[in-house]
């Protein structure tokens, strides 16, 4: 096989977003206080997650926050062997899909000490967390 | 019944070697495509009144493929880049469709194009992991392409009562017809013990449930029908095409066994075709196997078998060249390879070469009927296309 002559690009893009989160600061204010949130219209009932502050069906901004007891039970899981480059430092990771006991459903990690005793339907909780970087976010624990 | 002015065609073919493709650039893997799709059809660039490309990007450094193609293939007519994931050309075929239905044009190619293998792995994996829901499901978690399959993989194993080993068998079906597909980037039979002895990348699915990454181009030369007649004696027919897109975040999906966007876009191609379905009315499938899992749940989700009986299918080589849902017959994604953008034209380009019986040696599949079935997912089950071909005889 002949070895293919490829140019090396001199220029090097940081790649780095601004990510605007001024309509649901609520969410990340709630992280810092231990709860995690999502919003509800008033007129017809309908629970977002993720957050939105104007209903899309209803058409207005007659939503208001609220928080998750927390209460979840598992619906379907991965264990991430291969992660991207952003996430090398993390070494395997479980995700998980869980249906929270307000009928909305959330991805996010599963901590877990033994693995190999998840199993679908299982109860967990979802509660804030806070990161060994330093900032918020959200995970599954087995109960 | 439509005239042949109210119908378009496929006149020309064009496809690349599938694979890790350094020895060459984005537009000389495009011009691979496109030159053969011109002579095959007949045609000069002159007679070509617009263009589409699918394509996803960020890997590869052109920013304006669509453009920088076409200027090398000598293309100058109206164009763009088309984006829907892994349907990319998909949605080119549909806008180059579009543009003769319309009447803006007579004769459209609709091309697809990925060069993966221009940044490394670990960015390759990045990138298309972001390609979700960014700010809810990466950011924070990590998720990846394989990750994403295989929560279905995760439910749909459990609910069915299904192995590894059973999935497994999409693989070995895969590199059965790749071996015999000169364009293939893997031309070699494996084993359910092979696959099995693979690393996992995402629980449960291993590198041997997974396409690969891959550099690709493929097109194809669409006429209006009476353009078409004239020009070939074999024209494909895109008889229907039904499109659907599915949620971006994961925990609004209302299933974790099927991808939902892909029913209603099956549903609407058979609508739109006036045929009830797809279990009696097609000689040759092209689903989307970007992982093992993902054919299974195409079985279920354009109607060839119920839920949870798709392994069913693979066990019993149902979808093998004379079985009786031929399927994938060039080896998939998983075996041809699957450059994002290309898939949904190469697709294209492997049901057109059925029709007219030109496949390869142990790969043509019987034609009878004179219709062929393509199923393209992007993301997972972000975006559905499902396009119907038909010979029209």
């Amino acid at each position: 096989m002949p070895i293919d002559t490829v140019l090396e690009d001199r220029r090097v893009l940081d790649l780095r977003y601004r990510m605007p989160i001024s309509q649901i600061i609520k969410f990340f204010e709630g992280l810092e206080e231990g709860k995690v949130r999502g919003t509800r219209c008033k007129e017809c009932g309908r629970k977002y997650f993720p957050p939105q502050t104007e209903c899309s069906t209803c058409m207005t901004k007659n939503t208001e926050w609220f928080d998750f007891e927390g209460d979840a039970s598992l619906e379907t899981f991965t264990t991430v062997e291969v992660a991207p480059t952003s996430f090398v430092n993390e070494g395997s990771y479980v995700v998980a899909i869980g249906l929270l006991k307000e009928g909305v459903r959330i991805l996010s990690w599963l901590n877990i000490q033994d693995r190999s005793s998840i199993k679908i339907g299982m109860k967990m909780k979802l509660k804030a967390v806070k990161r060994k970087e330093g900032y918020y976010s959200y995970e599954f624990f087995s109960i | 019944m439509k005239s042949n002015d109210e119908k378009v065609a496929i006149v020309g073919v064009g496809h690349s070697k599938f694979g890790k493709r350094l020895d060459v650039s984005i537009n000389e893997l495009g011009w691979e495509a496109i030159k053969p799709a011109l002579q095959d059809a007949g045609v000069t660039q002159k007679d070509v009144d617009f263009y589409s490309l699918g394509n996803f990007g960020y890997w590869s450094e052109e920013i304006l493929p669509a453009v920088t193609i076409g200027e090398y293939a000598g293309l100058s007519c109206g164009s763009l880049k088309t984006e829907a994931a892994c349907a990319s050309g998909s949605a080119s075929l549909k806008i180059a469709v579009d543009s003769i239905l319309s009447g803006n044009s007579e004769i459209a190619i609709a091309m697809g194009i990925e060069k993966m293998y221009n940044s490394p792995n670990g960015t390759i994996i990045e990138l298309i992991g972001r390609a979700g829901n960014y700010f809810w499901e990466f950011e924070n978690f990590g998720m990846t392409f394989p990750g994403y399959y295989a929560l279905y993989a995760t439910k749909y194993l459990d609910a069915y009562h299904s192995r590894e080993e059973d999935l497994c068998e999409a693989a070995v079906k895969a590199h059965h017809y790749g071996s015999l597909n000169p364009y293939a980037q893997f031309q070699k039979e494996t084993s359910v013990e092979e696959c099995m002895k693979s690393k996992y990348v995402s629980r449960p699915l291993k590198l041997m449930d997974s396409s690969p990454i891959t550099d690709g181009a493929a097109a194809v030369v669409l006429a209006r029908g009476d353009v078409a007649k004239k020009l070939s004696d074999t024209p494909v027919f895109v008889e229907a095409q039904g499109y659907a897109s599915g949620t971006a975040y994961m925990g609004r999906r209302d299933d974790y066994t099927g991808l939902e966007a892909s029913r209603r876009a099956a549903e609407a191609a058979y609508r739109k075709a006036g045929l009830d379905g797809a279990a009696n009315n097609f000689d040759i499938f092209e689903v989307h196997d970007c992982f093992t899992i993902a054919e299974v749940m195409a079985y279920e989700d354009l109607g060839l078998v119920k839920k949870g009986e798709g392994i069913q299918l693979l066990r019993e080589h149902q979808t093998y060249r004379d079985g009786k849902y031929p399927a994938n017959l060039d080896g998939g994604l998983k075996s041809k390879g699957h450059p994002i953008g290309a898939t949904g034209i190469s697709q294209a380009v492997e049901i057109t070469k059925q029709l007219r019986g030109e496949a390869e040696k142990g790969r043509q599949a019987d034609i009878r009927k004179g219709r062929g079935l393509q199923h393209n997912v992007g993301g997972t089950g972000h975006y559905a296309y499902v396009t119907i071909y038909s010979r029209g005889d």
